[in-house]
């Protein structure tokens, strides 16, 4: 793989001639554009209590989905308690390489069985009536049993949702009958593992959780597309004279879509980039670190060079002393980020050494009110023990995300897209034209999500529940 | 209006407008629009006084939103890292990234 070639060539040259070597495999492979044409989606699934309850239904009791870290739960009896929508799920390590998923709800008289995370369990006894199952589900204590003439056969396994693992991430599918894990994600482990970035070799640094007024598919449209940049987060200008530095390549693999930067291989050829090009080079050092002009910039360009080399060079510079000359094993292209990938229903992990991973939920039942998960996959040297994944940091409503300062200048730019969300959510309930309309390219994963959306919630021949004038 | 202490005030310009946004007070921001006029809004949007009476959000939240401590200014790609270290952040940050504390 062409990796191999990037290392050889590190050897022999430095940064310069990084750049001649052949993009990674994964970003070279291409899929044709996505379904073309605009979408117009009814704006009642935003915010109405009948999408929320079916939702729960088609979505969250069906799908594969991201629960916690493997290493949350490093040792037989750690749990963790997922909570997604008003469901609630029991995801413990039953053996060294064995995690199961419990419905977290007591088969007596239904009291969730746990009600936070914790370690090393021997039991989950049920703090109701004290009817109590081993961590590998099975019957453990029936208190007063003989008072349950009969009933012992239905309480003596926890139902089980099924689990699945992909680059230290616990999945979980409530339905017993779903796929694999595996067929769930395709080609997806290829691009990562495959591209030398395996997230079972990162430490979780940052974890923060916001907790956002507006429905959870508004918080997550508003990370899905990269075209917004260019107004909601208006400091980002690109290299000067080159209005193309953000052309986007869509890339759909089914279950999962992937945003990259196009590269001179591509075969399909997609629409310039948007964004606004700063005037000097200067300027685009200074918005990436949020330097302002009432100070000394820390990081200079220096006369005749381009302010996209320096950067490189920073990032390439910082993950040398994380991971040492093993960094030289990785393209330029990786150094950047801008690799964006959804997979259904709610998780982006991005690629590359982006390091940023988001996940979106809805809060319990209110369709108007979601939880954000951020969290900072940083890169980890192999021979040193690895940190305990961080614990999430919860936002409570009314703190803003400038209270996670963890996050560094990201704070600053959700900051941005905070300033949208909430008004987004009051705007949609209040739209008479009762539609939102999606771009053909550079709202095509929005399209493609609700793709997705509509095959699940059974909307193919359309949204039966919104509103006649909506549709 | 609260007067900003110990950090420098921000100042960004708008490349796309022309405009200079500036940071006055916690959370107060005068724009300048490249024929002259000035006005000054809070960092949520709200016009407040000048002859120039509308701005960019964004660039109010970017120039007056809530400040990240120095420390903190780091991008996120280069969130500091100690390897030497069992809470794998450098020492000055144990104690402020301390809701970690329990794990380490
Ligand atoms: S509800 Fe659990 S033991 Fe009674
Ligand atoms: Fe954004």
């Amino acid at each position: 793989m062409s990796m191999v070639e990037d290392k050889k060539d590190a050897k022999t040259a430095k940064a310069g001639a990084r750049r001649e070597t052949p993009y990674p495999e994964h970003l070279v492979r291409e899929t044709p554009p996505y379904r073309p044409g605009v979408m117009r989606v009814p704006v009642d699934r935003f915010f109405k209590q009948a999408y929320h309850d079916l939702e729960v239904e088609r979505i969250w009791k069906k799908t594969w989905q991201w629960a916690c870290r493997e290493d949350e739960i490093p040792n037989v009896g750690d749990y963790v308690v997922y909570e997604i929508a008003e469901l609630s799920f029991i995801v413990v390590r039953t053996a060294a390489d064995e995690i199961k998923a419990y419905w977290n709800s007591c088969l007596h008289r239904g009291r969730r069985l746990c009600d936070f995370n914790g370690k090393r369990a021997e039991e989950f006894r049920c703090m109701f009536h004290g009817w109590a199952w081993n961590i590998d589900g099975t019957m453990k204590d029936m208190t007063c049993g003989w008072d349950f003439a009969g009933t012992r056969d239905e309480v003596t396994r926890l139902p089980e949702a099924r689990t699945g693992t992909w680059g230290g991430f616990v999945f979980i599918n409530p339905d017993p009958d779903c796929e694999s894990l595996e067929d769930f994600l395709g080609e997806l482990p290829d691009h990562y593992e495959g591209a030398g970035h395996d997230f079972a070799k990162r430490w979780a640094q940052v974890h923060v959780v916001a907790d956002i007024a507006c429905n959870w598919k508004v918080a997550q449209e508003a990370f899905l597309e990269a075209w917004h940049v260019n107004f909601t987060h208006p400091q980002m200008v690109r290299t000067p004279g080159d209005r193309a530095s953000t052309g986007m390549r869509w890339d759909d693999f089914g279950n999962w879509m992937r945003n990259t930067p196009q590269l001179p291989t591509d075969k399909y050829k997609n629409p310039p980039g948007y964004a606004t090009a700063a005037e000097t080079e200067q300027q685009v050092v200074d918005q990436r670190w949020g330097f302002h002009l009432n100070e000394d910039p820390p990081i200079k360009v220096p006369e005749g060079e381009k302010a996209n080399e320096v950067i490189k060079n920073v990032i390439r510079e910082y993950h040398r002393s994380v991971l040492g000359d093993a960094i030289d094993d990785y393209h330029d292209v990786h150094m950047g980020g801008g690799e964006m990938v959804h997979i259904w229903p709610n998780m982006h992990p991005w690629g590359g050494f982006s390091r940023l991973l988001y996940r979106f939920r809805p809060y319990k039942s209110d369709p108007n009110r979601s939880l954000m998960d951020v969290v900072l996959m940083a890169p980890w040297p192999e021979d040193r023990p690895r940190p305990p994944p961080a614990p999430p940091h919860v936002l409570q409503p009314g703190q803003s995300i400038g209270d996670a300062p963890e996050l560094g200048q990201l704070a600053r730019i959700f900051q941005q897209d905070l300033a949208n969300m909430p008004f987004v959510q009051i705007g949609l309930k209040t739209s008479r034209q009762g539609y939102v309309i999606l771009s053909d390219h550079n709202e095509a994963p929005v399209r493609h999500w609700h793709d997705l959306y509509n095959k699940a919630m059974g909307f193919e021949n359309g949204d039966y529940l919104a509103e006649e004038s909506n549709k | 209006m609260t007067e900003v202490k110990k950090r420098a005030l921000r100042k960004y310009y708008y490349v796309a407008f022309k405009q200079m946004y500036e940071e006055i007070a916690e959370g107060i921001v005068k724009v300048t629009n490249p024929d002259g006029r000035t006005g000054v809004f809070q960092w949520n949007g709200k016009y407040l006084e000048g002859d120039l009476t509308q701005a960019n959000l964004h660039m109010l939240v970017w120039t007056g939103g809530p400040p990240l401590p120095e420390a903190f200014s780091y991008h996120w790609i280069e969130t500091p890292i100690d390897v030497n270290r069992k809470s794998g952040w450098p020492a000055p940050y144990e104690t402020i990234v301390d809701y970690q504390i329990g794990q380490w």
